[in-house]
């Protein structure tokens, strides 16, 4: 069944690329093109300087805010998931867990204008600290891409780009928007622009309540018995950013900027009651601060110099809601507390006239400092990288990558990239292997935890002495691409080794000893009982095969039309065993159509999107069903006043209204997490 | 799941059907469109006439009057000479003067392109110009100098998708500004030389020039000042010195009357020019045309906007009593007049000497 789908999609989609070969655009003139969507947009993400989508060896998936205004998206995850099949999301009290190509949060790098976002909640980075309204494209880079972006990049990189407006002197925004079980989004903007100087404020507010979609659990012990319950299927939130960015361009060659942000997001949960489960005493309270300085100076079109200072703080814990025995209402208790702090330097160079070459260098220090496994440390990582692109014969485009990492616990690492590209006129033939490796985390290196669990001792130890994770990532794709049609098949292969995972060590009595020196607290009674103690260790492997097709087209003026589906065979191997990588998705495809017409002062937009996806794997526990979603919205867009654009939204989200229902939502596993069809209102105006 | 996977075939094949069906539509195209005849045109001339290894675009709006054209072929001659390095090709941004200079309109038909298939000429195989400077021959950077804006946007950013990309992201590109680009230097710059040219006559009569402007719903950019900010330059030299326009509001033929009698100046010679690239027919017509059907023997009845319509400016100023005639018709345009024509010249060395359009890099990290 897989296979003759599979077979049948690339060639249907084949045959429509040969097919759309001899599909020619009537032209006369080139505003004929109306509103249709750029097929090639510039991006910057996979080969590190700014080439058109069609003539970068090392292509991106990009979303651009059009796209994201269309679909009436306010939050990253909606953006992202409807659009992108690669891409999944989990939502919970403890951060979205967010996948990419079958692969977890801890090997997806997220970056904000080309730098890490750090602060993570288990492994999960904290995804209400983008800005939606600020966004000007979100480039997804699939693959490894560590010659280039270091640490991270395994699944591949998501970059969010986001727009420093030049064209008025003052322009302010207000965007709102409205929906079931307390969804709303405020977000406001003010521009300033004036001989060089640029001033942007933003502000947000985004918050939903929790909700259930069934009020039963099982009773403990049983899986017939129910009781009712008040535990959120969705977990609700208050999130608050604001962010404020100069920058400063004296004249074409130098633009300085400087920003920072902030974030402060609690959950909303019901209380602990002691007539009902599933409340609880607490909110999980997260704040993130970042802030950044940099500079690029531009010799010419293609000579430039980029340094960036980036200091990122991310902390999180927990805010009691409830008196207890041990807190008082208002009460804080940290959890973790982290921090980065990032120096890089980056050169991008046109030697030749058919080539770019990159030189980069990159200082970073991280700082972890986390209750549960008492740490308080840091760790330096120092880069330098080179890339060389370079063009033959008018149709081949080769590219060379390397990166030399010092790492202050695990020393030197090199990864290597090279791509080939053969590009006869609208098609493009990609063969790319690349090199990815992850950093082991600051608690997986110094994790110290003791515990007594029913006079058991328990201790997880970080180790010293981890190796990064690495791996290879091989991938091959075929692309034909005018501005009425793309379409893109990419198959790929990506081998993980070395992966950091939490084992059980038999306990001897060399090891007793060592144990018993780290944590002097724990008894001879208890160093009795003690049998095994966890270590984090580099010992499983990945392995992710997976295809990916993209189809978009301007069908006629006005009318976009874009598919994707990917399908991705993850596995993992602890021991001797190869299991399903746990939240991979087998199938998973979107759809969009977006039809806009304008009337005089008049702008109507209609977009229909879709979301399907085969079931989740969750090996050790029952698989979370799949489910097929599609959304509504329309834009209407009047710009007959003189100092406003008025911009009302309204659609359906979930038209068909697909819930997952089942009982005792706290302990079981899910894909599909909307609480059913929903209205969705917006307002957009934007003052000149 | 089967659900999932036969929706999900399902989708595509509906895509796939509707790619199908676009592409079946255009089964009976005709031979060959003019876009295409055109193109061939424009990218035989460049093959033929390419002697460097850059190139300069000049544009201007157009016309149909031979001494327009004369004008143009001595720009370009002009140009040649000024910028040896350089091949210098001449575009009309206008279609009706294209359309109408083909058909011949005035003089024997001569064909004019506008500038996207001169951009697509030389980015052309066999051409690939290394540097191309689009210089704009408007007198403001209005509604006609955003075209040309455009046009060099669309061709940079590939917007019809057949032009090499490697090529795009490697070809200098240069744009220099028009006449009274800067509110400041241009504009004094451009008083000084013309005063320099009509002291003598601005010594005892008036001097009024006549300019184009955007009509209000067009005024995109608030270039239209520039003829205000020019008037006060000009004046500053001799209080006879009048600016006005054909489609700027307020400032029509009517209040250069209205600023003249506040000026007190009610009766003398009235010299009329046009403040434009060349003089065509906006320059004999408008102008210096006979026509004055407005005139009902005793007064002009102006319109909603205030301009009095079908009326040149030589029967208006005649009729309200000044001296006004063929005699004080200066039918010079500003690229006929040397030293104007070299303030546009300056802005092409700059744009030379200046940075390059940019529309790949980005100046904010990303």
């Amino acid at each position: 069944m897989i296979k003759k789908l599979l077979i049948f999609t690339v060639a249907l989609s084949m045959g429509s690329a040969a097919f759309s070969q001899i599909h020619k655009m009537e032209r006369s003139d080139s505003s004929m093109m109306g509103r249709s969507y750029t097929l090639n947009p510039v991006v910057v993400t996979g080969s590190g300087h700014h080439q058109r989508l069609k003539s970068t060896a090392t292509p991106v998936h990009v979303l651009s805010s059009q796209e994201i205004r269309e679909q009436g998206i306010t939050t990253f995850d909606g953006a992202i998931t409807r659009m992108m099949p690669q891409v999944s999301m989990s939502p919970n009290s403890m951060g979205t867990f967010l996948r990419l190509n079958g692969l977890g949060n801890k090997y997806i790098l997220i970056l904000i204008n080309g730098q890490k976002l750090t602060g993570d909640i288990s492994s999960n980075v904290d995804l209400n600290r983008i800005n939606m309204e600020r966004v000007k494209r979100i480039e997804v880079l699939d693959g490894a891409a560590s010659s280039l972006y270091g640490s991270d990049a395994i699944a591949g990189v998501i970059n969010i780009i986001t727009d420093q407006p030049t064209q008025q002197l003052v322009s302010a925004t207000s965007n709102t928007r409205v929906s079931g079980h307390g969804i709303f989004t405020e977000n406001v903007t003010l521009d300033v622009y004036k001989n060089g100087f640029g001033s942007y404020t933003s502000f947000s507010h985004d918050r939903a309540n929790s909700y259930q979609n069934n009020n039963l659990e099982y009773v403990k012990g049983s899986d017939t018995e129910t009781q009712p319950t008040i535990a959120p299927f969705f977990t609700g939130y208050r999130a608050y950013n604001v962010g404020q960015k100069f920058t400063y361009s004296p004249n074409q060659h130098l633009a300085l900027n400087a920003g920072v942000d902030f974030m402060h997001k609690i959950t909303d949960r019901p209380n602990t009651r002691t007539d009902i489960t599933g409340g609880t005493d607490y909110e999980m309270r997260y704040r993130g601060l970042r802030w950044n300085v940099g500079g690029i100076y531009k010799f010419t079109n293609r000579n430039s110099l980029q340094a960036d200072f980036t200091v990122d703080r991310f902390r999180y814990g927990k805010q009691y809601d409830m008196e207890t025995k041990d807190y008082a209402i208002g009460d804080y208790v940290q959890s973790k507390k982290q921090k980065s702090m990032e120096l890089q330097l980056k050169a991008i160079l046109g030697l030749m006239k058919n080539s770019t070459t990159i030189f980069g260098a990159n200082w970073r220090q991280d700082y972890l400092t986390a209750t549960s496994g008492n740490i308080n440390q840091n760790v330096y990582t120092l880069a330098a990288f080179a890339q060389h692109e370079m063009k033959f014969f008018d149709v081949l485009t080769a590219t060379l990558g390397l990166r030399l990492t010092q790492h202050e616990t695990f020393k030197t690492h090199l990864t290597p990239k090279v791509t080939l590209m053969y590009a006869p006129g609208n098609f493009r033939l990609r063969a790319t292997y690349s090199a990815g490796f992850r950093a082991p985390g600051l608690d997986e290196i110094y994790y110290h935890y003791f515990s007594i669990n029913r006079g058991k001792p328990q201790i997880i130890f970080g180790n010293e002495k981890l190796s990064p994770e690495k791996s290879n990532y091989f991938s091959l794709n075929a692309e034909y691409r005018t501005n009425v049609i793309a379409v893109s098949v990419t198959g790929y292969i990506n081998r993980i080794n070395d992966m950091v995972v939490r084992k059980n060590i038999n306990v001897d009595e060399t090891t007793l000893a060592m144990l018993q020196a780290e944590f002097p607290e724990m008894t001879a009674d208890q160093a009795a009982k003690l049998e095994r103690y966890s270590l984090y260790q580099n010992s499983d492997k990945g392995d992710v095969k997976g295809v990916q097709v993209n189809v978009s087209a301007n069908v006629f003026q006005g009318f976009n039309l874009s598919a994707n589906y990917v399908y991705t065979y993850a596995r993992t191997k602890s021991g001797d065993a190869w299991t399903m990588l746990e939240r991979s998705i087998r199938h998973a495809a979107t759809m969009a159509a977006n039809y806009f017409h304008q009337w005089n002062n008049y702008g109507l937009n209609v977009n229909l999107n879709a979301r399907f996806q085969s079931k989740t794997y969750y090996p050790d526990y029952e698989d979370a069903p799949g489910y097929g979603i599609w959304n509504l919205n329309t834009t209407h867009t009047y710009t007959g006043l003189k100092h406003v654009l008025i911009e009302p939204s309204i659609g359906v989200d979930n038209i068909f209204n697909k819930v997952d229902r089942r009982i005792d939502s706290s302990s079981r596993k899910y894909a599909l997490y909307t609480p059913g069809r929903m209205l969705v209102v917006g307002l957009k105006l934007k003052f000149k | 799941m089967m659900k999932i996977k036969s929706m999900m075939i399902a989708v595509l094949a509906i895509c796939m059907g509707v790619f199908f069906t676009a592409c079946s539509d255009d089964k009976n195209e005709p031979t060959e469109n003019n876009y295409t005849i055109y193109q061939k045109a424009v990218n035989e001339n460049v093959k033929a006439n390419k002697k460097n290894d850059k190139v300069i675009l000049l544009v201007a709006f157009g016309s149909t009057w031979e001494q327009a054209y004369d004008a143009f072929d001595a720009t370009v001659a002009a140009y040649k000479k000024a910028f040896p390095g350089y091949d210098v090709f001449l575009s009309f941004s206008s279609a009706i003067c294209i359309n109408r200079a083909a058909a011949g309109e005035n003089v024997d038909p001569r064909n004019f392109y506008a500038p996207p298939f001169w951009l697509n000429a030389f980015a052309q195989n066999g051409v690939k110009y290394s540097e191309i400077v689009v210089q704009s021959l408007q007198v403001i950077p209005g509604e006609e100098y955003t075209r040309v804006i455009n046009y060099i946007k669309d061709f940079a950013n590939n917007a019809n998708g057949d032009i090499d990309d490697n090529y795009l992201a490697n070809v200098t590109l240069k744009l220099g500004v028009p006449l009274l680009q800067d509110a400041e230097a241009d504009v004094n710059k451009v008083a000084f030389e013309l005063n320099n040219l009509y002291k003598d006559l601005a010594a005892n009569s008036v001097v009024a020039f006549m300019g184009h402007g955007n009509p209000d719903s067009y005024d995109t950019y608030k270039a239209n000042i520039r003829y205000t900010q020019l008037e006060e330059a000009l004046q500053a030299y001799s209080k006879n010195y009048f600016v006005g326009t054909v489609d700027m509001m307020n400032n029509f033929k009517t209040n250069v009357y209205e600023r003249m009698v506040a000026a007190g100046i009610t009766s003398g010679k009235v010299y009329c020019h046009p403040l434009m690239s060349i003089d065509g027919d906006h320059g004999h017509n408008d102008m210096a045309g006979d026509d004055d059907d407005n005139w009902d023997g005793v007064k002009f009845t102006p319109n909603d906007e205030g301009e009095v319509e079908d009326t040149s400016w030589k029967m208006y100023f005649f009729h309200l009593g000044y001296e006004c005639s063929n005699s004080t018709m200066i039918e010079k345009g500003l690229l006929e007049l040397p030293t104007i024509r070299q303030v546009w010249m300056n802005h092409t060395t700059d744009a030379i000497n200046g940075p390059a359009l940019d529309f790949y890099h980005s100046m904010n990290p990303e």
